[in-house]
């Protein structure tokens, strides 16, 4: 816990043109790679995060219904904007990539139309892999009634693992 | 086309309600589409809902994950390194995380609630669970997983089976859901069908329904303008016969007032002849007949002009008291014959109005109350209510009349009632002719009455210019301006007087009544004749007839002022109106005479022309030939004349009494004596006579002159007598002529 302040801390403290220049190796176990059209690395072609990093970017909540879900829980994690500066994202789309090899494509401009959010925690709780964790596409289907369809159901992949930046 | 409007009418009623009523079915039948369509898109939410995780999808995952991780422990029993045994952990808690859907609520919401789906989950997720704590055992390395790996092994094929019955169970819920989703969809498509063929029906009756309720409408309105033309039509039509019947009634009311005018006119000449006294009273009984006759023709004559909307009228500033004197004059005649006074009290003054109508009006009135009156008197009143509204009451003590008699009193044709109409003759429009005329005049007319107690008539006269006099004018109590019939005799009129007359027995009847009167007569039978002879002959009058062949009474009288002659012309005519007396002014006449000719109208005009010869105003009234009348009716002509010749001794005995009695003043033997003279002169109708002795009584000292003047009425009365004894077809009565010598 208090690591993941202090490297919030760090990240306002340095400021985006930090962690533009470099990304910070991930301290802990990697749970998200990004790979693909993308100008801040560090490893060879890609950016490794851990829980940490993840919660050090501009985050939000979200309070939604789901169809996998009861009730109204609340979602939170980094934005999806904010993880694209992070890494440089230069493309038009995403190729999400979930643990059971689930592939779907989303495209960058949902995350600028909509604040959508890479959910890490629901009601406040780390999302685990067999509570569809670690990483979780949300958009707020219940503040946005044209959000409530399977296109964007489709989108909303769980147990994400890697995100490739395409065009 | 009673039966046809019947049938239209019947055939009419039902549309409107039916129209109203499939309105609201069709708004009904709407209100039940929304309704489906608002169930439909609710449907088609939970649908999308429902589809948000393809439930089919959810078991497949799970299904895969079962069959992945049986390959990840395969991998793992071959080569058990620590990689392999962590994939197997991660492969479980895939696995897992579809239990943990399967085991959603919402996940059995998806198949409807399926028992054999829900048993299948239940059973998959089961088995899931079941490997949970033996996998949390293999997580510390590879050897409690090698003792593990069999029953791993075991437990995740029995998880496959139970995952792949899921499968099938799902998929077969999943086809009996879309099944019935299908019927639900199909079940309500029909539906839906269904009330759009309704209302379709329904729009194509409405539209059917209204096109025949407009085709109706511009039927009745064709009928109702076909109507409207025809009552147009009809409108005019009666108008047109109206108008017809009016001018009809006003030719055929000139038509008969002609043989009429030589009825009364002969009547009237007859009544010179030596006639018995049934005969005289015979003659009588037909000018008076002759004279109700014509009264009834000028009503109805007046009514049609009325109706025919040919009055005009005249307004002129006159004199009240002048008018209502002329009434007065023409009534009283009437009312005294019947025992009746007639009074006015009217102020002096004069005012602008149509006289001739009111005349018209209060003759009218005054001659309704005299007809319904027997005894007491008639009263006119007027006086200015306003200073533009005249008011004019005649109050009768006649019969009265009923409240509901009053209430059709003016109406056309009128009369209180048959028993009334039984005793008094009329035509019933004199009331109702004053009504048009003062509605004509915006006046007013109406009555106050109680019944045996007399009636009042009233009526308002708007006027103008009102001037009211005090003292300019002596007011003048009713005066006589007609003179009675049976004084006519004495009055001579002399003169040459030309009748214009195309009428034989007109003609004939004007030249006996002037002959009567002492006028030397010549005729003519058309105008162009009388001008001829107006040039050439010495005439002091002429009576002019309207209507003459070749050259008419007016052109007549047009060419003879032309030619500078100013001879006196009255004009004849049988249409007693305004008009006519306008045009005979106009062209130049002096004076009008309406028809019938009597010898009353002649005088009274005549006189005003002609020099009159009357031996003495007082003799003309002197004999009560009344009184006369009924001497000789009842004691038959010789007694009377046998009287007369004993009235003449007695008179003469009387005179020289008289005389005596006076250069001895002996006042009693006077008295005596004036008092048998008064007696016998009243005895033989020498009324006058009788008034004067009588008058004599009350002087204190009658002289001489006052003898020599009852000696001179004496003389005249009874020289009267005897010329109305000489006209009874008996012995003549010879007057002892020495008498008269004596007397005078």
């Amino acid at each position: 816990m208090i690591r993941h302040i202090i490297a919030a801390a760090c990240t306002l403290l340095l400021g985006h043109g930090a962690l533009a220049a470099d990304l910070p190796q991930p301290e802990g176990a990697v749970i998200l790679t990004l790979i693909g059209q993308i100008s801040n690395t560090n490893a060879e072609g890609s950016a490794n995060f851990d829980l940490a990093m993840l919660n050090a970017l501009p985050a939000r909540e979200t309070r939604t219904q789901t169809p996998w879900h009861e009730g109204e829980p609340v979602f939170s994690g980094p934005l999806g904007t904010a993880l694209l500066d992070a890494v440089g994202a230069e493309g038009s789309t995403l190729r999400i990539t979930a643990l059971n090899d689930y592939v779907v494509d989303i495209p960058v401009d949902d995350l600028r139309r909509f604040p959508v959010i890479f959910a890490t925690h629901i009601d406040g709780v780390a999302m685990s892999v067999r509570n569809k964790g670690p990483l979780f596409v949300i958009y707020p289907f219940s503040e946005d009634p044209a959000l409530s369809n399977e296109l964007y159901f489709g989108r909303s992949a769980w147990q994400i693992r890697q995100i490739e930046v395409i065009d | 086309m009673t039966e046809q409007r019947t049938r239209r009418a019947s055939a009419r009623v039902p549309n409107g309600p039916v129209i109203i009523f499939l309105i609201l079915v069709t708004i009904g039948l709407f209100a039940a589409m929304t309704q489906l369509f608002v169930g439909l898109y609710q449907n088609q939410n939970a649908v999308a809902w429902s589809v948000r995780e393809d439930a089919m999808w959810a078991a497949f995952q799970a299904d895969r994950e079962a069959a992945r991780l049986i390959e990840a422990l395969r991998v793992a029993q071959r080569e058990p390194t620590e990689g392999n045994i962590s994939q197997v952990a991660l492969r479980f808690d895939l696995l897992y995380s579809r239990a943990l859907i399967l085991e959603q609520d919402s996940y059995a919401i998806k198949f409807n609630g399926s028992s054999p789906v829900a048993e299948a989950s239940a059973a998959a997720y089961a088995s899931i669970v079941l490997l949970d704590p033996i996998i949390a055992q293999t997580s510390a390395g590879p050897d409690p997983f090698l003792t593990q790996i069999g029953t791993l092994i075991v437990l995740a094929v029995a998880t496959q089976q139970a995952t792949g019955n899921l499968v099938l169970a799902a998929n077969s819920a999943l086809n009996e859901a879309r099944v019935n989703e299908r019927n639900e969809i199909g079940r309500i498509n029909a539906r839906l069908a269904l009330g759009a063929i309704l209302i379709a029906l329904l729009f194509v009756l409405i539209v059917v329904l209204q096109s025949f309720q407009l085709n109706q409408i511009r039927r009745s309105r064709r009928e109702i303008e076909r109507l409207s033309e025809r009552n147009a039509l009809n409108a005019q039509r009666a108008e047109a016969a109206s108008l017809a019947k009016s001018m009809f009634l006003a030719t055929m009311s000139h038509e008969i007032r002609t043989p009429l005018n030589g009825i009364i006119g002969t009547a009237e000449l007859m009544n010179d002849a030596d006639l018995t006294l049934s005969q005289a009273e015979n003659l009588a009984m037909i000018r008076k007949s002759g004279e109700i006759l014509l009264d009834v023709i000028t009503d109805i004559l007046d009514f049609s002009k009325m109706e025919a909307g040919k009055i005009s009228y005249q307004r002129e500033p006159f004199a009240l008291r002048t008018v209502m004197e002329e009434v007065s004059a023409i009534m009283s005649q009437r009312a005294k014959a019947t025992g009746l006074t007639l009074d006015l009290d009217v102020p002096t003054m004069t005012l602008t109005t149509d006289p001739a109508r009111l005349r018209q009006i209060l003759v009218n009135l005054v001659g309704n109350a005299i007809k319904f009156t027997s005894s007491g008197g008639i009263t006119v009143k007027a006086w200015l209510a306003t200073p533009t509204l005249l008011r004019v009451e005649v109050s009768d003590t006649g019969i009265g009349i009923s409240e509901q008699g009053i209430n059709n009193l003016f109406q056309d044709f009128s009369q209180v009632d048959g028993s009334a109409s039984r005793r008094f003759s009329g035509t019933g429009l004199g009331l109702a002719i004053c009504k048009r005329i003062l509605e004509g005049l915006d006046g007013q007319i109406g009555v106050r009455s109680v019944e045996g107690m007399g009636s009042t008539f009233w009526f308002d006269l708007p006027v103008t210019d009102a001037a009211t006099f005090t003292g300019d004018e002596p007011t003048v109590q009713t005066r006589p301006t007609t003179m009675p019939l049976s004084e006519l005799p004495s009055a001579r009129l002399r003169g040459r007087v030309l009748v214009a007359e195309d009428n034989d027995i007109n003609r004939k009847v004007a030249v006996g009544l002037l002959t009567r009167l002492g006028i030397t007569v010549i005729t003519a039978v058309n105008g162009a004749e009388a001008v001829a002879m107006a040039a050439n002959e010495q005439i002091d009058l002429i009576l002019m007839d309207f209507q003459m062949p070749v050259t008419n009474g007016l052109e007549a009288t047009r060419q003879i002022r032309a030619m500078g002659l100013n001879i006196p012309i009255v004009g004849l005519t049988a249409n007693a109106f305004i008009d006519d007396r306008d045009q005979c002014i106009a062209a130049g006449m002096d004076e009008f005479l309406p028809k019938p000719v009597t010898r009353e109208k002649l005088w009274k005009t005549l006189k005003r022309f002609c020099p009159v010869d009357v031996p003495r105003e007082d003799v003309i009234q002197s004999i009560d030939k009344v009184q006369f009348d009924v001497l000789i009716e009842d004691l038959g002509p010789e007694v009377v004349a046998e009287l007369l010749v004993s009235y003449l001794s007695d008179t003469e005995a009387l005179f020289a009494e008289i005389e005596t009695a006076m250069t001895h003043a002996d006042r009693a033997a006077l008295d005596r004596a004036l008092h048998t003279l008064k007696g016998v002169s009243q005895t033989v109708g020498l009324s006058h006579l009788a008034a004067e002795v009588q008058a004599l009584r009350q002087i204190e000292a009658p002289n001489s002159k006052d003898l020599i003047e009852i000696k001179g009425l004496a003389a005249t009365g009874l020289a009267m007598l005897s010329n109305v004894l000489n006209q009874t077809p008996t012995t003549p009565f010879l007057l002892d002529q020495t008498y008269l010598t004596k007397t005078a």
